[in-house]
């Protein structure tokens, strides 16, 4: 006998994220984004309040005595102004990704641009995102603490035994056995030894989520296992 | 361990449950993927002591997120007449491109009360809290709900009973 819960579970059962390192990073920095706007916007409403009550109660005072005057002073920087010591301490220039990647993967790179747009990622790393040869590829990189074995023991343990860390150089990576010659998207994700972590997805059309009706992609994962563990980014 | 840590640990393990859910709601990968992202970073904004049960969070904030996003769009999917995109190869088995179909023929908060009780195996009161209806209301979509799924299903899956909702 089935039911719908027995249904509903086998038709899911082998459904996974395509990459869900990279989604697990982009969830904490726009959830770090959304924790710091609520603080922005509780402590503004608190300072509102308390300035709306100095108001009243300087007011009061300047209407009783005469003597006292509300004033304006400089409110000082805005809380949501960006650390500079924030930026990636890669060596390689945020604008020069894609240049970068078609130096280890030679092709002709295109409508380059940041993930978000014009923001650095809030943890020091960063993502870039651009065609290549007509194909898009995103390339992150951010810093993790702890050693890079570690790390990346507990990123594959959610996997369901498909994820495997393997000694690469300079690194470790995870590769996914899920992964192979037919898949339509395909991305290297290395823990590299100096503390950062190398993401490298190319999709199989020129959109951002790639397409399901065109072929793989014409990079394989050692073609981006490459990209993801050469020096050039680093100096 | 750190905030970030106790938080990657959790999302590592509540990340394919959150993705199937938001996979039977979006009937597409994409949106399923960009669901439960947005998912986990409305959790993370919260992760702290203060959040007793993270997993039962996840998912209240999962289904009303997609709710969300339902009112706010402007063009809703159409029922399934056709695919819009011939099936990726590795979601293509019939069972589950017939069970996307008869769902993408229910209405959203429809939609939201089977997979919340059927999927994530919640309790009638619990689905009413989460989407703000009453129990009774739960009850009445999960049984309207029920027997679409099952006239679309019904040759697939002729040994598909009804629960109790149903009766």
């Amino acid at each position: 006998m089935t039911d719908l819960t027995d249904v509903l579970h086998r038709a899911t059962d082998d459904l996974a994220p395509e990459a869900p390192d990279l989604l697990l990073d982009r969830a904490v920095r726009r959830g770090g984004h959304l924790r710091r706007r609520r603080r922005v916007v509780t402590v503004s409403s608190a300072v509102a309040g308390v300035a709306a009550a100095c108001v009243v109660s300087a007011l009061t005072l300047a209407r009783t005595d005469g003597a006292v005057a509300p004033q304006v002073t400089d409110p000082g920087p805005s809380l949501s102004t960006p650390d500079a010591s924030r930026e990636p301490r890669v060596t390689v220039d945020r604008h020069d990704f894609g240049a970068t990647f078609s130096r280890i993967v030679p092709g002709a790179v295109t409508d380059e641009h940041d993930v978000p747009a014009g923001r650095v990622h809030e943890n020091g790393g960063y993502e870039s995102t651009f065609l290549w040869n007509g194909y898009r590829v995103a390339v992150a990189v951010w810093p993790y603490r702890g050693g890079a074995r570690a790390v990346c023991d507990q990123n594959v343990k959610g996997s369901l035994g498909t994820q495997t860390c393997v000694r690469v150089r300079g690194g470790w990576a995870v590769h996914d056995s899920t992964m192979g010659d037919q898949s339509l998207n395909r991305w290297s994700s290395v823990l590299r030894d100096n503390g950062f972590r190398m993401w490298v997805m190319i999709y199989n059309s020129a959109d951002e989520k790639g397409s399901n009706s065109a072929g793989p992609p014409p990079l394989d994962v050692r073609d981006l296992e490459r990209v993801a563990t050469s020096p050039l980014w680093f100096g | 361990m750190s905030r970030e840590q106790e938080f990657a640990e959790f999302a590592g393990a509540r990340m394919r449950p959150l993705y199937r859910a938001a996979w039977l709601l979006c009937g597409d990968a994409h949106r399923a993927e960009d669901l439960t992202q947005e998912t986990l970073a409305k959790v993370f904004a919260h992760w702290g002591p203060r959040l007793q049960n993270p997993a039962a969070y996840a998912h209240t904030t999962l289904v009303r997120t997609w709710i969300s996003h339902q009112r706010r769009r402007t063009h809703h999917e159409e029922p399934m007449a056709a695919l819009p995109e011939a099936p990726a190869s590795y979601d293509d088995s019939d069972l589950r491109m017939v069970l996307r179909a008869a769902l993408l023929q229910l209405e959203p908060l429809d939609r939201a009360v089977l997979v919340l009780r059927y999927l994530d195996d919640v309790s009638v009161e619990d689905v009413a809290t989460v989407l703000g209806l009453s129990s009774t209301a739960v009850r009445s979509r999960a049984k309207r709900a029920l027997a679409k799924v099952r006239a679309t299903l019904g040759d697939h899956l002729p040994d598909l009973q009804l629960s109790q909702e149903s009766r």
